[in-house]
């Protein structure tokens, strides 16, 4: 076990290495010139030269990748090209904002998922089946920019039900401010007990969240009906059935087990979409979080800042499969089949 | 000569009478059945773009300045944009567009795949664990966001976000065409050949390689509704196609300003998107059915 | 059906009611509660707070940082160019012009408590010039800064220089408290004399200031509390905010969305001329555009007409040269382009391209839809020659490392640049774009011309001395820089802001691109 363990995590920092130095290398050699962005559009050559100095990008591409290194092992991301920041700086403030989204997408897509996936299963074939995977080959089908587009047209234009863009409005910022604690907004309210900022909070979080979700739960019921199948026509289940075992009794106590297991798979996997879709959405609702930061950052080749979004981005996908195949390697029910979808 | 090709036409015969058979069953299901039909429609449509839509010059980025905004009407069925294009015709082209690009994205990463995955599993040892360690790198991300990182070094445009996403799908195809290359190899007809000294090369290129091919093709065909939308996505955000060009994620990202007076300018187009990659997903999942027997057993 | 599966159902249906109610009830509660602060909200498209030394900033930080710092004299270009003071009350100017004195207001205070004393003056601009950061050249020529006594400024010049236009820029004209180190103001603090002090900042979220009590101006109940500047990405939500009255003035509207808003009876659109003009720089250097006819012929392809009125919307005016009209040195009587098909035929003949034939690649900031627009226009006009075009839209850097690149071929064939003055004269537009440069800066069109490159050395030269003269040489390099087309001189564009009808005061100053001064507002 502890093997396996070790195994997978000795995997993860190599794959985390690979990602930092091809990233950085790749930064070095398109062809641009960070050191004008430092300075700004209308810079004259000496102010140029100055900045090239000032970010150390006159010495040698070993020698600054060998301080790359250094510096990210001190959590040192870098300059914000644009911003004049530090990148850690500002992924510190983004990085709750989007993981709050992430996580409560990915909770509710579950939620939802799973009872689809396994009432599909159970009843294959039939109308319901054919209905709930429409459903849910249907929403991992449509663009999630355009749902956003979409959902922000119906609820916040034309119904007014709920707020247009953004994470909390300012006016109650003022009014009633929120002490930051963990730096997760929500829950800091709530914690503090300052309900009416926690209302807000969610109002805004909701059309986000319904969008994030979309994906995450097409991804949930189809993978949670399909290993349900598998299992299913294992023999034991045939077995159970053939002891006239309740059906009840066989899917809820015997093979959801075994789903389970092997869906915490499909959760890590939707969590990792869920993340990648922000990149995608958050400029849409102007959510303060690193996925309208990375957008940004692309389109003003803002280096450092696109290699702290990727390095957070694969951190926390390394640890989001560690963990679901240790869980899985831990149940000795589950024989572990890779590459399940 | 004579006699090889008569055995390549019963190969061919037994070929079509396998896909025969292969279809009658994938269109079993109704849903399935639909969403091929709709491929077929979608495809038509791509290749006789300039004649199906009403306005082919517009389609291709001619402006028409008076007739700017125009709500969906008889004479435009969608609408048209702040340039005064008929948004129907735009929306044709952009099939064209989508399925040209999506179906290079596949060639281009199967060209990538197709040596690396027989070096693989052929080779095996220390090259195969090589192979292997890289695509465990990529296959630990979702595709989007390789596609989007690499996309943001390349700069702006659909021949690089072609190769952007090409390079963020190749590992896929590796593992599937290393794992049916480790299969067959241990075959009997190809353990023979080995004893009676035949070349590795043409060992490799006569019995293992067209052995690969159909479960290559069908991975090929559940990603086509992936590729499309990451493609989309890219430009949307800007890393994709440039205007004039009537790609559906560009089309979407430039009517959002607009989203307000013209609703049509966005609807229209990712409706249209989510047509294609339904289609394509149905299918897949259709395929799936057909070729995996743990889920089509009752 | 299963029991444990309805008790799943019946609690999701559960959560999801409780959201959807709390949804509908959202919206009812934003009145009420009396002791709410006054705020205005002004909503921007992007960050404006990228710089934040008050010695280095020298783009859109002006929206917030004018609220916060202040200048010695500020300018109003819609009022005849009058100057106003604001940290200097009055000043006068030795007879040959070399030497100026500023007298600074008594009892300002900074932000900090601090008192300005004319010797922090003169520390901020010299330590502005010594870092040599931003917009620091404004301040070339000046030989000394001193302070005469406690408030008196007095600069030693090399040479006369327009001294109230330079201390009335947009950029690098700050007075600021020199004692404070560049890593304390990116840590996100600042402080400066002006009427708001910074509360928060929220980065890509929003900026709020607050009203700084000791104001040397003083307050009214009138005016805000707060003033918060919003950056919302997307334009359409940008309308809806200020629709519903939870904007006050919205910045970089698309004109579609101007015109919808015209109709709306709780909304009011500031439009003026600002000195923002748009140029499409002809790659001299590379055939087929190293042939002046040819780029005679596009200068004649270009739909200006129809740019200004189905992309612009109206809310500009077509370039008469170089110079946009309502800056000095601008020629009234210059030539104009016009869209002419026939000419431009006969103009590609005579260039030796009678058939057209060629292909173009068209470089654009990707994400400005107006530059999009037009390049998408241009191209339609050049199908009909025959011509084929690219529009590639490129991120600034790149568009600039390809119109760098070092051998000519290898760049763009035309580029699009917008070009506004840090301060209020036209030097930056003839001197950045068109006189001879060793290393490519601005001047896109590679262009140079010795006789060119002499009449804005000469203008410039003159330009402290008399406006008139300079003008003149102005107007007569422009001439030949019309008739040789470096450029295509597309249109100078309006300003245009939507604003609610019940705040008081906004007046849009062109001089400060994008920049609102909240002090002056009030409900």
């Amino acid at each position: 076990m502890w093997k396996f363990i070790i195994r997978r995590v000795a995997i993860g920092i190599f794959i985390l290495f690979v990602v930092v130095s091809t990233t950085f290398f790749f930064s070095r050699i398109v062809p641009s010139e960070p050191a004008q962005k430092w300075v700004g559009a209308h810079a004259t050559e000496e102010q140029i030269e100055a900045a090239k100095i000032e970010l150390g990008l006159d010495k040698p591409l070993y020698s600054q990748y060998i301080k790359y290194l250094g510096d990210l092992l001190k959590g040192d991301f870098g300059m914000s090209i644009v911003s004049h920041r530090p990148v850690s700086l500002e992924l510190k403030n983004a990085i709750p904002n989007t993981l709050e989204l992430v996580i409560l997408s990915v909770i509710l897509a579950f939620a939802i998922g799973l009872p689809i996936g396994v009432y599909s299963a159970i009843h294959e074939n039939t109308i319901f089946d054919h209905l709930g995977r429409f459903i849910s080959v249907g929403v991992i089908s449509m663009p999630t920019f355009w749902v956003a587009l979409m959902l922000q047209i119906i609820f916040s234009t034309k119904l007014g039900l709920l707020p247009l863009t953004g994470q909390m409005d300012t006016i109650l910022k003022l009014t009633n401010p929120l002490d930051k604690i963990t730096g997760f907004a929500m829950l800091d309210s709530v914690i503090t007990g300052n309900w009416r900022v926690f209302k807000d909070l969610i109002l805004h979080a909701i059309l986000p969240i319904l969008t994030l979700m979309s994906y995450s739960l097409g991804l949930t019921s189809r993978m949670t009906r399909s290993i349900l199948l598998e299992v299913l026509n294992e023999d034991y289940i045939r077995a159970s059935r053939a002891y006239g075992i309740k059906e009840r009794i066989v899917i809820w106590k015997y093979a959801i087990k075994n789903v389970l297991g092997t869906v915490t798979t499909v959760l890590a996997l939707s969590a990792g979409y869920a993340l990648v879709n922000t990149f995608v959405i958050e400029a849409v609702f102007s959510w303060p979080g690193i996925g309208s930061y990375i957008s940004r950052s692309v389109i003003n080749l803002d280096y450092p800042a696109i290699i702290g979004v990727t390095l957070f981005a694969s951190v926390s996908y390394i640890i989001l499969n560690l963990i679901a195949d240790i869980i899985v390697a831990l149940d000795p029910r589950i024989r572990f089949v890779k590459g399940g979808d | 000569m004579s006699k090889n090709k008569n055995i390549f036409l019963i190969k061919l015969k037994r070929r079509l009478e396998a896909l025969w058979v292969f279809i009658k069953l994938l269109l079993k299901n109704k849903l399935t059945g639909i969403a091929f039909i709709t491929i077929v429609l979608l495809t038509v449509t791509a290749i006789f773009a300039p004649w199906i839509s009403p306005y082919p010059d517009q389609g291709q980025g001619q402006v028409n300045l008076e007739e700017k905004f125009q709500p969906p009407s008889t004479k435009h069925i969608f609408g048209t944009d702040e340039l005064g294009r008929d948004i129907l015709s735009r929306v044709i082209f952009g099939t064209r567009i989508s399925l040209v690009i999506s179906t290079i994205t596949i060639v281009l990463a199967l060209v990538i795949a197709l040596p690396l995955g027989l070096l693989a599993g052929y080779h095996g040892g220390m090259v195969d664990e090589i192979i292997m360690r890289i695509t465990d790198v990529f296959l630990s991300f979702p595709p989007l966001m390789i596609a989007i990182v690499i996309a943001s070094f390349l700069g702006p445009s659909l021949t690089n976000a072609v190769i952007a996403i090409a390079v963020a799908w190749w590992p896929w195809y590796t593992r599937i065409i290393r794992a049916q290359v480790m299969s067959i190899r241990e075959k009997p007809f190809v353990k023979a050949s080995n004893c009676i000294g035949t070349n590795k090369w043409v060992i490799l290129l006569s019995h293992i390689l067209p052995n690969t091919i159909s479960p290559v093709i069908i991975q090929a065909s559940m990603d086509m509704g992936g590729v499309i939308l990451t493609a989309a996505s890219l430009s949307f955000i800007g890393l994709g196609a440039q205007a004039p060009t009537p790609e559906w994620g560009l089309i979407i990202s430039t009517a959002r300003t607009y989203i307000i007076d013209a609703w049509w300018y966005s609807a229209f187009p990712g409706l249209m998107i989510f047509i294609t990659v339904l289609s394509f997903n149905l299918l897949g999942d259709g395929f799936r059915e057909v070729f995996d027997p743990r889920t089509r057993v009752r | 059906m299963n029991m444990k599966y309805t008790k799943v159902i019946s609690i999701l249906l559960v959560v999801l009611i409780t959201v959807v109610a709390a949804g509908c009830s959202g919206g009812e509660e934003q009145q009420g509660n009396d002791n709410t602060p006054k705020t205005v909200t002004y909503v921007t498209h992007s960050d404006p707070m990228v710089f934040w030394d008050p010695a280095e900033t020298w783009a859109i930080e002006i929206v917030a940082l004018q609220n916060i710092y202040e200048p010695l004299v500020r300018i109003d270009p819609m009022n005849d160019n009058e100057f106003i003071p604001v940290l200097a009350t009055e000043w006068k100017s030795s007879d040959d012009g070399l030497k100026w004195e500023f007298k600074l207001r008594e009892g300002v205070k900074f932000h900090s408590g601090k008192e300005l004393t004319a010797d922090i003056a003169a520390r901020s601009l010299k330590r502005t010039i010594d870092l040599g950061k931003g917009a620091a050249y404004i301040w070339d020529g000046v030989k000394e800064i001193n302070a005469k006594d406690d408030n008196t400024l007095e600069f030693v010049l090399e040479r006369p220089l327009p001294m109230l236009y330079i201390v009335s820029s947009a950029y690098g004209s700050y007075i600021y408290d020199p004692d404070l180190e560049r890593d304390w103001y990116y840590e996100g603090n600042a402080d400066g004399t002006g009427p708001y002090k910074l509360n928060d900042y929220s980065k890509d979220s929003e900026v709020i200031l607050e009203k700084f009590q000791d104001y040397w101006g003083g307050w009214n109940q009138d005016q805000f509390d707060y003033a918060i500047v919003k950056i919302v990405p997307e334009s359409a939500t940008r309308r809806q905010l200020l629709v519903r009255g939870e904007a006050d003035i919205v910045e970089q509207m698309p004109l579609e969305d101007v015109e919808a808003l015209k109709s709306d009876d709780n909304i009011l659109i500031s439009d003026i001329t600002s000195y923002q003009q748009l140029y499409a720089f002809l790659n001299t250097q590379k055939a087929p555009l190293d042939n002046k006819y040819v780029r005679q012929a596009l200068s004649y392809l270009m739909p200006y007409q129809d740019i200004v009125d189905h992309v612009m919307l109206g809310s500009a005016t077509q370039a008469r040269g170089v110079i946009p009209p309502n800056l000095w040195g601008h020629g009234k009587d210059l030539m104009q382009y016009n869209y002419d098909l026939d000419k431009a035929k006969e103009l590609l003949a005579q260039g030796g391209y009678p058939d057209g034939g060629f292909k173009l690649l068209y470089t654009y900031t990707a994400g400005d839809k107006n530059e999009q627009k037009v390049g998408e226009l241009f191209k339609d006009a050049l199908s009909k020659v025959n011509i084929d075009m690219e529009i590639r839209g490129m991120t600034v850097d790149s568009k600039y490392d390809l119109a760098k690149a070092t051998d000519p071929n290898d760049r763009q064939d035309i580029t699009m640049l917008y070009w506004w003055p840090d301060n209020v004269d036209p030097q930056g537009y003839m001197y950045s774009q068109f006189r001879t440069e060793k290393e490519v800066g601005f001047n896109f069109g590679y262009y140079s011309n010795p006789e060119v490159d002499r009449l804005i050395d000469e203008a410039i030269a003159i330009s402290g001395t008399s406006i008139e003269e300079a003008t003149e040489k102005y107007i007569e390099a422009q001439e030949i820089i019309l008739d040789e087309a470096p450029a295509i001189h597309l249109y100078c564009e309006n300003y245009v802001r939507p604003y609610r009808k019940d705040l008081k005061g906004y007046a849009d100053n062109p001089a400060y691109p994008n920049a609102v001064f909240f002090y002056e507002l009030s409900r």
